[in-house]
């Protein structure tokens, strides 16, 4: 999996990753939504496998897997972070999108950065062709996110 | 297995469980999530399932409206029974007469952690997470750390649920909170601290079951034996203890942004709401009748309350606190989350502000302005005076 990086800060709220006026069942709707509290207009440049990027307490807040729903139909398959909300983090699994702890990710990655991101190693590539490492996930968790990768919503 | 959570969920902390689900709150502002995924799936047990219409209630737009309309027809498909719309706010509905100590209660809610009041293991999950539970009855969890949180002083419980978030701010993230009070909080006290535990990022939280419990459990003729799996027996690598000297506000734009109210004093406000789940109960209409009887809010301020539960409004009625605030110029809404998460009635304008007894104050969260969160009090006093202030009224209207 190999994407461009889209960099957020710390403690993304769920309410800003997807406002509540955004809460609908029209996929377009829902895809409007996405970070639109934070960098409106977000959805009409996300290319397809593009990585959010972001600091501690992604999706902190309000449980709404709306959110998810939102970046799942965006094409972003993969969210770094230095930690989930416990919401975001489950919401993620749930809906096929990887959700990978990184401590310190954001003083290494900017805006636009390719990442390849490989979860059965535990492992990212950087632009500059770093390596760093993850915590891999246990065999049911990773089972359930490769499963809920191809579904749809 | 010592601390609440490993009793509550059966396993050692940081072990993944399986465990089973005694209650489930769904409500209709998630419930269009799970309509898809539930469309061929029987619940497994439809008597532990209450549903709850609150936050589009009655509905402002007419996708909101087809939300509700699908979410009946669901409950009736579904063979629930416990179906409560335009009874109030889910947790406070949950509260009355349904949530009991030890049980595992999963809401589809992040302030399913209320329930910790009552001794229950209250518990969030998203919509995928509440499929599974309908279908199984089961649910997987990491059975979380505990930190003991001891109160020590305060008088109002929206300021120890603000300096626990002072103290803790968003590292309750994944952990349990076990609070022991020295200082005599009520059930509607315990109710506030642990929907704002949610704040902190907990994943439950719980005052542990006592007389207090057994005698709010009989006022909703329920039997006040209940078995609460054992109390903690352990010393806890974190213990906090808090302690407040005067009244606190947490500042836009987080929970855990919090400054004592004095640091803001005369900063004009737009608009005050008392409500949200995690205030709006009788003791918080109760201290605003006491501020502002007989005066009038400030001209400039628009002042809406909004009694957490249908209960509530009755009992508020009964004694008068209505007609009370209705004198003083509030605007009285319908047991609903309104406001609080930018729903219906009283969003801001952008550069507005708005002084709340609610949980959360995110940018967005009520419309363009800013939101500072404080106790009743703090709020009435600030509706009299039109400025944020733990003052009395500068005169008597």
């Amino acid at each position: 999996m190999k994407g461009r990086a889209r960099v957020f800060g710390h403690d993304v709220t769920l309410d800003e990753i997807h406002p509540s006026e955004y809460f609908s069942l029209d996929k377009e709707k829902l895809l409007k939504g996405l970070m639109e509290g934070v960098e409106p207009g977000f959805y009409r440049s996300v290319e397809e496998g593009d990585i959010i990027v972001a600091g501690r307490y992604f999706g902190m807040g309000s449980g709404r897997e709306s959110g998810a729903w939102a970046i799942k139909l965006s094409g972003i398959k993969c969210v770094i972070a230095e930690s989930f909300s416990r919401y975001m983090f489950r919401n993620c699994i749930n809906n096929g999108i990887w959700p990978i702890k990184i401590e310190g990710i954001l003083d290494q990655v900017d805006e636009g950065d390719k990442i390849e991101v490989q979860p059965e190693k535990g492992q990212i590539i950087l632009e500059t062709g770093k390596e760093l490492e993850f915590e891999t996930f246990p065999d049911w968790v990773f089972d359930m996110i490769r499963s809920n990768e191809v579904t749809g919503i | 297995m010592t601390t609440i959570p490993e009793k509550m969920l059966e396993g050692e902390e940081g072990e993944y469980v399986t465990r089973s689900v005694d209650r489930v709150m769904i409500h209709d502002g998630n419930a269009p999530l799970i309509f898809d995924d539930m469309e061929d799936e029987k619940i497994w047990d439809p008597e532990k399932v209450t549903t709850v219409v609150d936050h589009f209630c009655p509905p402002s737009t007419e996708e909101r409206a087809d939300f509700v309309k699908r979410f009946r027809d669901f409950v009736k498909e579904k063979g629930i029974k416990d179906h409560a719309e335009s009874e109030g706010i889910c947790h406070q509905v949950m509260c009355e007469g349904r949530v009991k100590p030890g049980e595992i209660v999963a809401g589809i809610d992040s302030h399913s952690t209320m329930y910790g009041a009552l001794g229950a293991f209250g518990v969030g999950f998203g919509a995928s997470d509440t499929v599974e539970i309908l279908k199984k009855g089961e649910i997987w969890l990491k059975v979380p750390e505990t930190i003991k949180v001891e109160i020590e002083d305060g008088e109002d419980h929206t300021d120890i649920a603000l300096a626990i978030l002072d103290e803790l701010k968003y590292e309750g993230n994944y952990r349990f909170l076990e609070f022991v009070d020295k200082t005599g909080i009520k059930m509607d006290g315990r109710m506030t601290i642990c929907n704002m535990a949610a704040e902190t990022g907990a994943k439950s939280a719980v005052f542990p079951p006592d007389e207090l419990t057994r005698e709010y459990l009989r006022r909703f003729d329920m039997s006040s034996s209940f078995s609460f799996p054992g109390y903690d027996e352990d010393d806890h690598s974190e213990n906090i203890n808090i302690s407040i000297e005067e009244p606190l506000l947490a500042k836009p734009h987080r929970p855990y942004n919090v400054d004592k109210v004095y640091s803001e004093e005369g900063k004009t406000i737009d608009q005050v709401f008392l409500g949200s789940c995690a205030s709006g109960r009788l003791s918080d209409l109760k201290t605003a009748v006491e501020v502002l009887e007989g005066k009038k809010v400030h001209e400039d301020v628009r002042f809406l309350v909004t009694p957490a539960s249908k209960l509530v409004m009755t009992q508020a009625l009964e004694k008068g606190f209505i007609q009370k605030l209705v004198d003083a110029g509030a605007v009285i809404l319908n047991p609903s989350c309104g406001p609080c998460p930018g729903i219906d009635k009283g969003l801001m304008a952008k550069g507005e502000r708005c002084l709340t007894t609610q949980n959360r104050n995110y940018p967005g969260r009520m419309g363009g302005g800013d939101i500072f969160i404080a106790n009743a009090e703090v709020c009435a006093r600030s509706a009299l005076n039109g400025f944020i202030t733990t003052g009395g009224a500068k005169d008597e209207r």
